[in-house]
């Protein structure tokens, strides 16, 4: 992605600034990276740029966005922006919220309360094991502390439900949605067709101590 | 047989297996620069095949050219396809996917042309593996009228005989002019409704193309070639096209910019076609000849054009022998000035231990102090005779002292063994020169530095004046490996040497007549595929299907073939002379030198008929 952006930026001529050294490298940093397979509806990259003049630094960098967005392959599409004061802390540092909302069709079909009962049991557990494939080798964690939430939306979908999934992220690791469905469904003993789950990301979030959940851009 | 499936209905079964492959980015396309054409109101739709994984394929030149340039065109387009990997295809074909082209996601067999780009023998497995994921007849033969033309071109065209029976035809040479007019034959065919037979009788008429099904073959009963017959509509020799002015010639500023990083992943420009040295192993030495070199007025443009259209943050200058090309460091030097305020850097891929430059190399960032690789080929200045690779000791030794003097402390030096003529004091010259170069890290004050040294297995090559040399037994090349092997162990040297036997199947290919089809295709329908990867390359399998089709690969790998003898690829041209490169074989013999042919001229045969040779002054 960092790849994408700097060509971007670069077939725009825009000038981003290059950090010192003997290989220098542009300035550009991404939150959160989207698990594979899922799609993103708001995600945040900070990218520092060359000014000129800081007359009127929204408008410049409004334009400048404009030039930009041409430059960018279909797909990604710049929403919103801010202006960060010199010395804030990277994008990286203060997301620890993800939230994503997902179609989850089912092999054979499960009556809506029996569904959401099977959520509900399934997030009272105190400790929830999950594998995964690590550098080669095999990996069993709890993934229990990550799930904040899993509710089900009102959306309609023809073979399954829409779930919503708010998932704590951080330096301390985090979990992907298709992990939480593969460990709904064994625990639980609901058949998802697993190929068939379509994930999208809502987006990433500050979560404050008073429970307040703000954007990047707040 | 596949069911009938639109691009539409085999994206919503990508999406499904997508997940579960390796790198999924090799398989969806949607890359910057991707041209996607109106696939009902194009006249002509071409796929452009690279037989091997997305990230090589991406990095070629030829597809980068013959992309922009078919899609230059309103009446064609052009669509990309490469060899899935193993993972990919066992699930397409799970899905019962057909191969299909990244642009459209239409599959292969919808084309009206699907082409190869044939770059290295070793892919050919893949080829008709490809043919077969796309549910087309591998046979030509077998297809029909509603099949796809398949065509192929690229330097293992110079003998594509092993592949005869499944391509309808063969493009000899360049592309840039004579590609537009075989898709205009085809497209003027179309719209009458020319049978493929019909085609094929027009596009022969074209300079360089080659059709196999309009020569026959008959052979001796010890194997060799007795014959050739030719239908009368077809050329007795086929001579390869080069383009009229390389310096007009189409070049790519638009490319495709791929997001999971290919092997070369920058702008390359071609900065000239063809080298003059006359290394007596090279086979592109020969088959690309004449010189060309590119205008310094247009490489910059070029490059400026390039940077703008792809965002890339580093150029490569390719050729042969970028070295050599005239005005190397002033396009060097103009080019890195204005790019610089861009971070863009320039880098070159080859250099060479006579033409080198430590200016030159410290100019160019890309190159890191990390290691620098170079290519005396052979251990002893009595084999470089042989082998015409005028570089001295003396050459390696002040060019080593110079990159160690200017910070480099890792060196890789290139090698083949198995060469004509070759001799255990040979390899000793190997061992002898590792040391010496090591000695000179010692005196430059490069305490800790480290020689890899790399031998590859010589491979004779047509089209070369050591066409007719036999390969090394595979017991002869493991004895020289392991001879080696025990004299370079030392912490200080690293040595690198490849499997021998992807080198000999490379040699049996190389070499190979028609007959060798069936061995081919046998091999495919066992599984064959990704044969240049070591993980893939199934030997016990190939010797399997040699067993029971009683086909002898030592007679095309291990034999010293006659000079009188019809070789199978006399019939195809790159200009050179047959008798040129027996003269350069009896020379390499005798040990004697051909100077590099921009000085005098060694008579090869191709200038000024097929072409002419270009240089730029300073």
């Amino acid at each position: 992605m960092t790849r994408v952006f700097d060509r971007a930026l670069r077939r725009s001529n825009i000038e981003v600034a290059y950090s010192e050294g003997f290989n220098p490298h542009p300035k550009i940093a991404f939150g959160p990276p989207l698990p594979v397979g899922v799609e993103g509806e708001r995600e945040y990259v900070d990218i520092t740029i060359k000014t000129t003049s800081e007359s009127d630094a929204y408008s410049m960098v409004d334009k400048v966005l404009e030039q930009l967005q041409k430059q960018l392959p279909e797909g990604i599409e710049i929403v919103g922006f801010s202006i960060l004061p010199e010395g804030s802390k990277a994008i990286m540092a203060v997301i620890n919220q993800a939230c994503y909302r997902a179609e989850v069709p089912l092999l054979e079909p499960v009556e809506p309360a029996a569904f959401s009962q099977a959520c509900e049991n399934w997030l009272s557990k105190e400790e929830i094991l999950s594998e995964r494939i690590q550098k080669g080798k095999k990996v069993t964690r709890d993934i229990r502390p990550f799930i904040r939430a899993i509710t089900m939306l009102p959306q309609e979908s023809p073979n399954g439900y829409w779930l919503k999934l708010d998932i704590k992220t951080g330096n301390e690791g985090s979990v992907r949605p298709i992990e939480v469905f593969k460990s709904l469904a064994s625990s639980e003993g609901i058949k998802i067709d697993m190929d068939g789950i379509y994930i999208i990301r809502d987006g990433v979030y500050i979560l404050q101590d008073d429970g307040k959940q703000l954007s990047p851009l707040d | 047989m596949m069911e009938i499936m639109d691009n539409e209905q085999l994206r919503r079964r990508l999406d499904r297996i997508l997940p579960k492959v390796m790198k999924p980015g090799r398989y969806v396309g949607g890359e910057w620069n991707i041209i996607r054409k109106d696939w009902e109101k194009t006249d002509v739709r071409m796929a452009f095949v690279f037989p091997d994984v997305y990230e090589i394929g991406m990095s070629n030149l030829a597809l980068r050219i013959l992309y922009g340039l078919v899609n230059s065109y309103p009446n064609y387009l052009c669509e990309r396809a490469f060899a899935p990997w193993p993972d990919m295809e066992e699930k397409m074909i799970e899905e019962g996917i057909p191969l299909y082209a990244l642009e459209s996601f239409h599959p292969l067999k919808d084309f009206d042309v699907v082409s190869f780009t044939l770059q290295y023998e070793l892919s050919y497995s893949n080829i008709l593996n490809v043919i077969r994921l796309s549910d087309i007849p591998m046979r030509s033969s077998s297809r029909g009228e509603d099949d796809p033309l398949i065509f192929a071109g690229g330097p293992c065209a110079f003998n594509p005989e092993p592949l005869a029976p499944f391509v309808d035809f063969f493009l000899l040479g360049e592309g840039e002019e004579q590609l537009p007019a075989v898709l205009e034959i085809i497209r003027t065919s179309k719209k009458k409704g020319l049978s493929k037979e019909d085609v094929l009788t027009e596009l022969v008429k074209l300079q360089g193309i080659y059709v196999p099904r309009f020569y026959e073959f008959l052979y001796n009963t010890d194997g060799t070639v007795q014959e050739v017959i030719v239908d009368s509509r077809a050329p007795r020799v086929v001579t390869k096209a080069v383009v009229s002015d390389f310096n007009l010639a189409y070049f790519p500023e638009k490319v495709i910019v791929p997001y999971t990083e290919a092997v070369h992943d920058r702008v390359m420009l071609e900065v000239m076609r063809g080298c003059t040295r006359g290394c007596r192993f090279c086979q592109a030495g020969m088959i690309y000849r004449p010189l060309r070199e590119r205008s310094p007025e247009i490489l910059l443009e070029q490059a400026e054009k390039a940077v703008q259209a792809t965002g890339y943050e580093e150029i490569s200058l390719v050729s042969l022998s970028t070295g050599d090309y005239s005005c190397v460091n002033r396009v060097l030097e103009e080019m890195m000035e204005k790019l610089e305020s861009q971070k863009v850097s320039v880098s070159l891929p080859s250099l060479r231990l006579d033409s080198f430059d430590v200016k030159t190399a410290e100019q160019v960032q890309k190159i890191r102090k990390s290691g620098l690789t170079f290519a005396p080929e052979a251990g002893t200045q009595r084999l470089r005779d042989v082998i015409n690779k005028g570089v001295t000791e003396e050459d390696l030794l002040k060019t080593t002292e110079a990159t160690f003097k200017a910070g480099w402390s890792n060196i890789k030096l290139y090698y083949m063994i198995g060469l004509p003529t070759e001799t255990y004091e040979d390899l000793d010259g190997i061992i002898e020169q590792a040391k010496m170069v090591l000695e000179t890290a010692r005196k430059s004050g490069r305490r800790n530095a480290k020689v890899t040294v790399s031998a590859s297995s010589f491979v004779p090559k047509p089209y070369t004046p050591f066409q007719w040399v036999s390969q090394d037994s595979m017991d002869v090349l493991r004895e020289k490996q392991d001879y080696l092997k025990k004299r370079l162990r030392d912490h200080r040297i690293k040595f690198l040497y490849h499997d021998i036997k992807p080198s000999f199947l490379e040699a049996v290919m190389a070499r190979g007549d028609r007959r060798l089809a069936d061995l081919l295709e046998w091999a495919v329908l066992a599984g064959c595929k990704f044969d240049g990867w070591s993980e893939h390359f199934r030997y016990d399998l190939w010797q399997q299907g040699m067993t029971e089709l009683k086909i002898d690969p030592h007679f095309y790998a291990n034999r010293q073939y006659g000079v009188d003898e019809i070789l199978p690829w006399d019939h195809l041209s790159p200009g050179v002379l047959k008798d040129f490169l027996e003269e350069e074989y009896k020379k390499a013999l005798a040990g004697v030198l051909t100077p590099d042919c921009r000085g005098i001229c060694g008579s090869c045969g191709v200038c000024p008929d097929i072409g002419q040779s270009v240089t730029y002054q300073l």
